[in-house]
C-alpha cells in the first residue's frame, strides 16, 4: 500500500538513505524508524539520496528537524543529495538549504563528510 | 362474452357452496356456519367484478348485504338474549301445556325439537361471546367447571325435592309436576354442557394447528348432528333409515372424541401444586359427569328415589338436547380420565421441565437485555446472577480482559475472592483457544483450580463468551459443590446463554464506543467553533482596497492562520500561515501563533523584529518536527507600498499593472527550525510600491499541492496563470475564481485534503484617504 521505501547502502563510514517514492504523512513513520536505526548503530554522517523521491510534504520534512539537533550533537550531520527539482523547491521555500547542505549528488555528499565540518 | 360470465358466476355459486358444504361439515357450534357466509361474500364477489354484469352484479350485492346484516344481528348480545329468552319460554310454555302426554302429531313433535336446538344455538352464541373473550388457565377453566357444575346441582336438588314427579317404572313421567321439573332443570344442565364444550375446546385447543382445529370442529359439528338425528328418530320412531345413521354417527364421534381427548398438552406447563389441585378438581368433574348422564335407572339405584335423573329429565323435554349432553358428558368423563392419567405421569417430571422453563426464560431475559440494559456493571451482574439461577450454581462469576483477565462480577461470591479460587489466566488461555465450554466434574483435582476443599467448587464450568466467533470478552465460571454436577444439558445451554451474554456485552461496549465518539464529535464541533473566533470574524474596510479570505481546515480544526491588526492611522499588519501537519496539533500552534501576532505585531511591528520574537517564542514550545510558515506584511497607506517577509511560506503572488503576475520568492527560513541568529539573517524584507489595480495573493500550500484524481498536484504554474487570468478583477472575484479552477481540476467528488487560506488584497481604481477598521 505505502509507495514509500527507504534502502540502506553504505559508502565507507557513511550511511546512505536511498528514498524513493512519496514521503508524506503516512510513510514519514518509515523514514523515522530509518533514522532510528542509523542512530541506534551509532551511525551519525547520513546522507538522504532523494534521486528517486518524487514528492515530500510538510511531515516528511519535519523528519529531518526532529533528529538533526541530535545527530549534530553526536558530531555528525544529515546531508542531502540528488533532489529532484520539484521537490528541492519544497525544500529550498522552507528556507533548508540554511540549515542543511543540499548536494547534487550522493558523492559530493560524503565528500563534504570527508572534509569535516564547515 | 356472456357464456364467459355465466361461466365466472357459476364458479362462485360452486366455490360457496363448497365453502358452505366443507364448514358445515366441520360445524363448530352455528356461529361457524355464519363464518362460512361470510366468506361466500368473497368469493361471489370475485366473478361479479371480473364479469360486471348490472342486474347479476346489483342481485348478489343485495343478497350478501342482508346476510351480512343477518349476522351482524346475530352477533348482537342483545338479540341474543331476547332470543333465547322467547324461544326458551315458548318451548317451555308448550312442554307444561303438553303435560306428560305424547306429542299431538309427528311434525309438531318435530317442529319442537327444532325450536328447542335453536333455542339453544342461540345459548350457544350467547356463552361464546361471553366466556371466550379471556383465554382462562387449565385451573380457571376447570374450577368454572365445577362451579357450573354445582349451580345445576342446587337447581337439580331443588327442582327434584320441591316438586314432586318422575317417572315409572316403564320410564313414563308421572305427573304433569314433572314436565315442570324439566322446563326448570333442562336448561341448567343443557347451558352447562355448552360452558364444557366452550371450556374444553379452551384446552384442546392450546395450541392450534390446523389439524387440532379440525378434528376439533368435526367432533362438535357430529355431536350436533347426531343430536339432530335423536330429535328426528323421537318424532318418527318408525323411521327404518335412522338407525344406521345414528350408529355411524356414533362410530364417528367415538373416533374423533379419541383423538381429541389426547390432547393435553397443557399438562406440561402446570406447577406440582397447579397439578394436584387440577387432578382434584378433574375427579369432581368426572364424578359430575358420571352423575349426570346417568338413566333414569341408574339414577334411582343412586337417589334410591323414583325421581328423575337428570338425563331422563332432559330426554322428557327433548330428546334431541338429551343426545347432545350425553355425548358431552361422556366425552367430558374420558377427557377428565385422560387428564388426570397424563396430569399424575407428569407429576414427578414437574421440577425437570420447570427447571428448563426456567433456563429459557434466564436466556429470553438476558435477550431483553439486550435490547434494555446499556450500563455495563449492571449487564455483568446480571449476566452472572441469571446464569447461576438457570444452572441452579452455587457460586458463578464473571471474568473479563481489560487488558488482563480479571472478575468484574461475582454472584454469591465477590469478585476479590473468586479471583483467589482459580487461576483465570490459564482458563482464560485453554477455554478461550478451544471456544468450548469446559466441565470439570472435579474440580479441585485441576491443577488451574486453586480453591481448597472448604470454598464448595466440586464441579465447575467455564463458558466462554466470544463474539463474532473471534475475540473472546469473557469468561463465566459456574460451580456446585457436589461433583460432577454439570451433565450435557447443563452444557448445551450455558452455550446458548453465552451467546446471548456475548451479544449484550458487545452491544454494551458499542454502545459505550459510540457514546465516546459522540462527546467526541462534540468537542471537535467546539474546537470548531472557539478556532473559528479566532480568524477575522470581519475582514477589514479599506478605502483603497479590496480584502477577500477564506479559510477551510480539512479536518473540524486546522493549522492555518490569517489575520489584520491596525497599527496606527496608516498602517495595517496582517499574516498568513501555515501550521506543518493538519488537525488537533496543528490547531493549538495556531492558536499560538494568533496570539503571538495579536500582542507582538502591535509593539514590533517591524516585519523582522515580528518574525525573530515570533521564532524564539515558539520554537521553544514547537515539537522539533514541527514548524510554522509565515508571511507577515504591513500595508501603509499614505506610502501606497506595501512591506512583506516570507518565513518559509508559499510564495505570494503579485500582479503589477502593466507586467505579468509573479510569484515573490524572497529568502527567508520557516518559523521554528532554528533559534540561532541564523533566522534573522535569513529572513529577507522587500517592500513594494502598490497602485490602482495592483493585486496581491498570499494561499497555504493546500492549494498549490492538493491533488487530483491521477495524484496530479494543482501547483505553482495553474496558480500563477489563473491570477493572470482573473487579475482584472475584485478581490471577492478572484478569490471564486481560484476556488473554482480548484475544484474544476480536483474534480467536482473530490475534497481539499490539507488546510486551505486565500488572503487577497486588490489596490482598487480612484479612491479616497485610507480609513483603517
Amino acid at each position: 500500500m505505502s509507495n514509500f521505501s527507504v534502502a540502506f547502502t553504505r559508502q565507507g563510514s557513511i550511511r546512505v538513505l536511498s528514498l524513493t517514492g512519496e514521503l508524506d504523512a503516512h510513510t514519514a513513520t518509515e523514514f523515522e524508524k530509518a533514522i532510528e536505526r542509523c542512530k541506534t548503530n551509532g551511525e551519525f554522517s547520513i546522507v538522504v539520496d532523494g534521486e528517486h523521491l518524487a514528492y515530500i510534504s510538510s511531515a516528511g520534512l519535519g523528519v529531518f528537524m526532529a533528529f538533526i539537533e541530535e545527530i549534530r550533537s553526536e558530531g555528525g550531520d544529515i546531508k542531502i543529495a540528488a533532489l529532484q527539482d520539484r521537490v528541492y523547491n519544497v525544500f529550498d521555500l522552507l528556507g533548508f538549504p540554511i540549515l542543511f547542505e543540499i548536494v547534487g549528488t550522493v558523492e559530493e555528499a560524503t565528500r563534504l563528510f570527508a572534509t569535516g565540518p564547515q | 362474452m356472456w357464456s364467459d360470465q355465466r361461466l365466472s358466476f357459476l364458479r362462485g355459486i360452486l366455490y360457496a357452496c363448497k365453502t358452505l358444504f366443507v364448514t358445515q361439515s366441520s360445524l363448530g357450534g352455528p356461529w361457524h356456519l355464519l363464518h362460512s357466509i361470510g366468506r361466500c361474500n368473497i368469493c361471489l364477489a370475485w366473478p361479479v367484478s371480473v364479469a360486471p354484469i348490472p342486474h347479476l352484479g346489483s342481485l348478489s350485492t343485495i343478497r350478501l348485504r342482508t346476510l351480512l346484516r343477518l349476522r351482524r344481528i346475530l352477533a348482537h348480545r342483545g338479540f341474543q338474549i331476547a332470543a333465547f329468552a322467547s324461544l326458551l319460554l315458548a318451548t317451555a310454555a308448550y312442554q307444561v301445556l303438553k303435560g306428560v302426554g305424547p306429542h299431538a302429531s309427528p311434525g309438531l313433535s318435530l317442529a319442537f325439537q327444532v325450536l328447542v336446538l335453536a333455542c339453544y344455538g342461540v345459548l350457544w352464541l350467547l356463552l361464546e361471546s361471553v366466556f371466550c373473550r379471556d383465554r382462562p388457565t387449565p385451573i380457571q377453566a376447570f374450577w368454572h367447571l365445577l362451579v357450573g357444575a354445582a349451580v345445576y346441582l342446587v337447581v337439580y336438588a331443588a327442582a327434584i325435592t320441591a316438586i314432586t314427579g318422575g317417572f315409572n317404572e316403564d320410564g313414563q313421567p308421572i305427573a304433569i309436576s314433572t314436565a315442570f321439573q324439566s322446563v326448570l332443570t333442562a336448561p341448567v344442565l343443557a347451558a352447562f354442557s355448552i360452558l364444557l364444550l366452550l371450556r374444553l375446546r379452551g384446552l384442546i385447543l392450546q395450541r392450534r394447528t390446523r389439524a387440532t382445529v379440525r378434528t376439533w370442529r368435526l367432533m362438535v359439528g357430529g355431536i350436533v348432528l347426531a343430536a339432530a338425528v335423536e330429535a328426528v328418530a323421537s318424532a318418527y320412531p318408525e323411521a327404518t333409515i335412522l338407525p344406521p345413521i345414528k350408529i355411524t354417527l356414533g362410530v364417528g364421534l367415538v373416533a374423533l372424541a379419541a383423538i381429541n381427548v389426547f390432547r393435553v398438552s397443557w399438562v406440561v406447563r402446570l406447577t406440582a401444586t397447579q397439578k394436584a389441585w387440577t387432578i382434584l378438581m378433574a375427579i369432581g368433574l368426572m364424578v359430575f359427569c358420571f352423575f349426570a348422564g346417568l338413566s333414569s335407572a341408574g339414577a334411582e339405584w343412586l337417589l334410591s328415589r323414583p325421581s328423575g335423573s337428570p338425563q331422563a329429565l332432559l330426554e322428557f323435554h327433548s330428546a334431541g338436547l338429551g343426545q347432545f349432553v350425553n355425548f358431552v358428558c361422556q366425552f367430558t368423563f374420558a377427557y377428565c380420565l385422560t387428564s388426570i392419567l397424563s396430569l399424575t405421569f407428569h407429576l414427578p417430571t414437574t421440577g425437570d421441565f420447570r427447571r428448563r422453563e426456567g433456563e429459557m426464560e434466564a436466556i429470553y431475559s438476558l435477550t431483553d437485555l439486550v435490547r434494555e440494559v446499556f450500563d455495563r456493571e449492571q449487564l455483568v451482574h446480571t449476566i452472572v446472577r441469571s446464569a447461576a439461577e438457570a444452572q441452579s450454581a452455587n457460586m458463578a462469576w464473571l471474568v473479563m480482559a481489560n487488558p488482563y483477565p480479571r472478575v468484574v462480577a461475582g454472584h454469591n461470591v465477590a469478585p476479590e475472592a473468586s479471583q483467589e479460587l482459580v487461576n483465570c489466566n490459564e482458563f482464560w488461555k485453554d477455554a478461550g483457544a478451544a471456544r468450548e465450554p469446559l466441565n470439570l466434574d472435579r474440580a479441585l483435582l485441576d491443577p488451574r483450580v486453586t480453591a481448597d476443599a472448604r470454598a464448595g467448587i466440586e464441579s465447575l464450568l467455564v463458558v466462554p463468551i466470544a463474539a463474532h466467533r473471534k475475540k473472546v470478552l469473557g469468561m463465566l465460571f459456574l460451580a456446585k459443590d457436589v461433583d460432577a454436577g454439570f451433565v450435557a444439558d447443563d452444557v448445551r445451554t450455558a452455550r446458548a446463554f453465552a451467546a446471548q451474554a456475548a451479544l449484550a456485552l458487545d452491544n454494551a461496549r458499542m454502545l459505550e464506543e459510540l457514546v465516546e465518539k459522540e462527546r467526541l464529535t462534540r468537542e471537535l464541533d467546539i474546537a470548531r467553533e472557539v478556532q473559528g473566533r479566532l480568524l477575522p470574524q470581519k475582514l477589514p474596510a479599506l478605502d483603497r482596497i479590496d480584502v477577500a479570505a477564506t479559510s477551510q481546515p480539512a479536518y473540524e480544526v486546522g493549522g492555518d492562520y490569517h489575520d489584520f491588526v491596525a497599527l496606527d492611522g496608516d498602517r495595517l499588519a496582517f499574516i498568513v500561515s501555515d501550521v506543518s501537519g493538519k488537525g488537533t496539533s496543528a490547531a493549538f500552534y495556531m492558536a499560538g501563533m494568533q496570539g503571538i501576532f495579536r500582542s507582538v505585531a502591535r509593539i514590533a511591528p517591524d516585519p523582522l523584529d515580528f518574525l525573530t520574537h515570533a521564532n524564539l517564542v515558539l520554537y521553544e514550545s514547537l515539537e522539533r518536527s514541527v514548524y510554522i510558515t509565515v508571511i507577515y506584511g504591513i500595508i501603509d497607506h499614505r506610502r501606497q507600498a506595501i512591506t512583506l517577509a516570507r518565513a518559509g511560506h508559499c510564495p505570494a503572488v503579485i500582479a503589477h499593472q502593466g507586467s505579468p503576475a509573479r510569484f515573490l520568492r524572497s529568502r527567508g527560513l520557516g518559523v521554528g527550525l532554528d533559534r540561532s541568529s541564523r533566522f534573522r539573517k535569513s529572513i529577507e524584507v522587500e517592500t513594494f510600491d502598490m497602485g490602482p489595480g495592483d493585486s496581491l495573493v498570499f494561499y497555504t500550500d493546500g492549494l498549490v499541492e492538493s491533488r487530483n484524481g491521477d495524484g496530479e498536484e494543482y501547483g505553482f504554474d495553474r496558480l500563477l496563470a489563473c491570477v493572470e487570468a482573473s487579475r482584472h478583477l475584485g478581490a471577492e472575484d478572484i478569490q471564486a475564481s481560484l476556488l473554482d479552477d480548484l475544484q474544476h481540476f480536483i474534480g467536482s467528488q473530490r475534497r481539499y485534503d490539507d488546510d486551505l487560506t486565500l488572503l487577497i488584497l486588490k489596490w482598487r481604481h480612484g479612491g479616497g484617504q485610507a480609513a483603517l477598521v
